[in-house]
């Protein structure tokens, strides 16, 4: 088992380490500003949702109810939050 | 770490809590009349029950103490787990995948992939499903007997008996109607009880400035402990590609897309409008999490750094109420511990026996039987489940603590293929049976290959202790491609299968407002 398992891990080490060494040339600033990015994506896509797809009515409410606000402030308060942290 | 100093008014404080619990769940038991009303709470749940109930089924005892025992360790990092692994894909599930669940009126997610593939894949993910959740239901007694025993002293095999039979009692009576409105009282319970540890310790630690400063000041090595973004050579588990990558793409989409625990409540929602909005709700919920239990560890590691130790991380916080929690607000953190615990079971049960009654014993065994057949077979596997469950984790309990870690690891290693399968089948038409079950299988080989390489391995194939999210991703990728391209080789499916199930044959929302 040792043995089979040594060489799929000499095999699969190849891909493995130049993968690493690519992420390790990714300076941490930059490694913040993927997860902001992908945030900032999700933004612009619930902003551009139809409204067919985030407006609608709850049982025992007279208005119907628009989440566009509700989801964009979570992605919002997220986005802050990795921008401090 | 034994928390002593508990009064009569903290253990009255637990028993009011756990009776209100029971009388409540048997309550709303009272009008159960078929499996639909039993399993799916007559799909009639609200979405702010629905949204607080998955919020406090994600969050277990196992994670008040040991999320915030990590934190000690590894620092506000942990945070990434509620915040990147929940927010963002609670949006993307409620808006993209509910609407597909829910419409297709299906008791599980398996039932779900049956309609959308074919047999063989939902019988496969029936098995892992059911298999992973009866498992997990034990490792969480185990767990919460060790945690327990730890901070109250009470012997692991009562605490077992103890969860299995108050928790087993309700969920048995009530079904998942009583499962959410209870954890509707757990989460109000478990965010208050964790909500009095945060500001008491905020105000023995000088406010978060303060809090920041003294981690910061305590050396060179804690200058990460406030980052939630940490390098590719941390010393920690949580590296950036993995949490980003690894838990952001793979794992906590494949919890949230595909849980049968998570996903139940919201099958079992009023309208699919109430089940999109229950995911906002909780996404928003969510967002407290971190501080409510992350920071506490943080507060620990200011006020008692002396547990500097993997194996003794786990008491920073029992340490820290036990110094900071007068007598008589202790029951209510203590309230909020079973909360904690019996929300997580409870789900995990009622979830267990949903799917075994529905994907397996109604398709193989005794199919077109009434409602209220099933309603019966539903509750003698409630049982069977419970007694399960409690006899698993006495197994567990004899054994050492690496089979504990080695079965969590194992339970992990389908969240990378079964993602494939909800993201391919909702979102690409063009998926085929075939495809998916294949993928599947690929999926399964690499995650489960790339394991044992790490485990068997002379030198440890990844550089971290801890590589469950880079197995995630990499099993997620290749069942991926090897989907894509069987389907591509195999016929389409017919339209007339797809409506209704996949983004290009959406069918329309009866509860929206066009304008």
């Amino acid at each position: 088992m040792q043995y089979l398992a040594d060489v799929i891990a000499s095999i699969l080490r190849i891909p493995g380490e130049a993968l690493r060494e690519l992420t390790m040339a990714i300076p941490l600033w930059m490694a913040r500003g993927f997860f902001l990015l992908y945030f900032a994506i999700l933004l612009v896509w619930i902003l551009t949702m139809k409204r067919s797809e985030i407006v609608g009515n709850l049982e025992g409410r007279d208005k119907p109810l628009n989440l566009r606000p509700y989801a964009a402030a979570a992605i919002i308060l997220q986005m802050i939050i990795y921008a401090y942290f | 770490m034994i928390v002593s100093g508990l009064n009569w008014i903290d253990y009255l404080t637990m028993a009011a809590y756990l009776f209100a619990t029971v009388c409540f769940g048997v309550y709303l038991g009272r009008n159960i009349r078929s499996g639909k009303d039993y399993f799916l709470a007559g799909r009639n749940l609200p979405w702010w029950a629905v949204g607080m109930s998955m919020v406090v089924t994600d969050i277990g005892a196992i994670d008040i103490v040991g999320i915030a025992g990590s934190a000690y360790l590894y620092g506000i990092v942990l945070g990434n787990y509620d915040w990147l692994g929940s927010v963002p894909v609670m949006v993307i599930c409620g808006f993209v995948f509910i609407p597909f669940f829910w419409r297709s009126q299906v008791y599980t997610i398996p039932e779900f992939l049956g309609r959308r593939f074919n047999d063989g894949v939902r019988t496969l993910t029936a098995l892992i499903w059911g298999i992973f959740l009866a498992c997990n239901l034990g490792i969480m007694l185990y767990a919460t007997a060790v945690m327990l025993n730890a901070m109250l002293g009470w012997p692991e095999i009562y605490s077992i008996v103890f969860t299995a039979v108050v928790v087993g009692f309700y969920t048995l009576a009530g079904g998942l109607a009583a499962v959410v409105y209870t954890d509707v009282l757990q989460c109000i319970i478990m965010m208050g009880g964790c909500a009095l540890v945060l500001v008491i310790g905020l105000i023995h630690t000088g406010g978060l400035t303060g809090l920041m400063e003294k981690v910061v000041a305590m050396g060179p090595e804690y200058q990460n402990h406030f980052s939630l973004v940490l390098p590719v050579d941390t010393p920690t588990p949580h590296p950036w590609p993995g949490i980003l990558l690894g838990l952001g793409l793979v794992l906590a989409p494949a919890y949230w897309f595909g849980n049968q625990s998570i996903l139940q409540r919201c099958l079992g929602s009023r309208s699919e409008f109430e089940a999109k909005a229950a995911f906002i709700w909780g996404a928003l919920l969510k967002i407290l999490i971190p501080f409510i239990m992350v920071v506490p560890g943080l507060i620990a590691l200011a006020h008692n750094p002396e547990h500097l130790d993997a194996n003794h991380a786990d008491s920073a916080v029992p340490s820290l109420i036990r110094d900071i929690l007068p007598p008589g607000l202790l029951g209510i953190f203590f309230a909020a511990f079973l909360a904690g615990l019996m929300s997580s079971v409870d789900s995990c049960l009622n979830s267990a026996a949903t799917l075994w009654t529905k994907d397996i014993y109604e398709r193989f065994f005794c199919p077109n039987r009434s409602e209220r057949h099933y309603l019966n077979v539903g509750r003698i596997l409630t049982v069977v489940c419970t007694v399960w469950g409690s006899l698993y984790a006495i197994w567990i309990l004899g054994k050492s603590e690496s089979i504990y870690n080695v079965i969590q690891t194992m339970l992990s290693l389908f969240q990378g293929p079964s993602l494939v399968l909800i993201l391919t089948g909702v979102l690409w038409w063009r998926t085929t049976g075939t495809g998916a079950f294949v993928g599947l299988i690929c999926g399964l080989c690499c995650s489960t290959g790339l394991f044992l390489t790490h485990v068997y391995a002379s030198e440890p194939l990844f550089k971290i202790q801890e590589p469950f999210l880079f197995i995630a991703l990499w099993s997620f990728v290749v069942s991926l491609v090897v989907t894509v391209a069987v389907s591509l080789l195999t016929k389409p499916e017919p339209e007339e299968k797809l409506k209704g199930l996949v983004y290009r044959y959406q069918g329309r929302n009866e509860n929206a407002i066009s304008g």
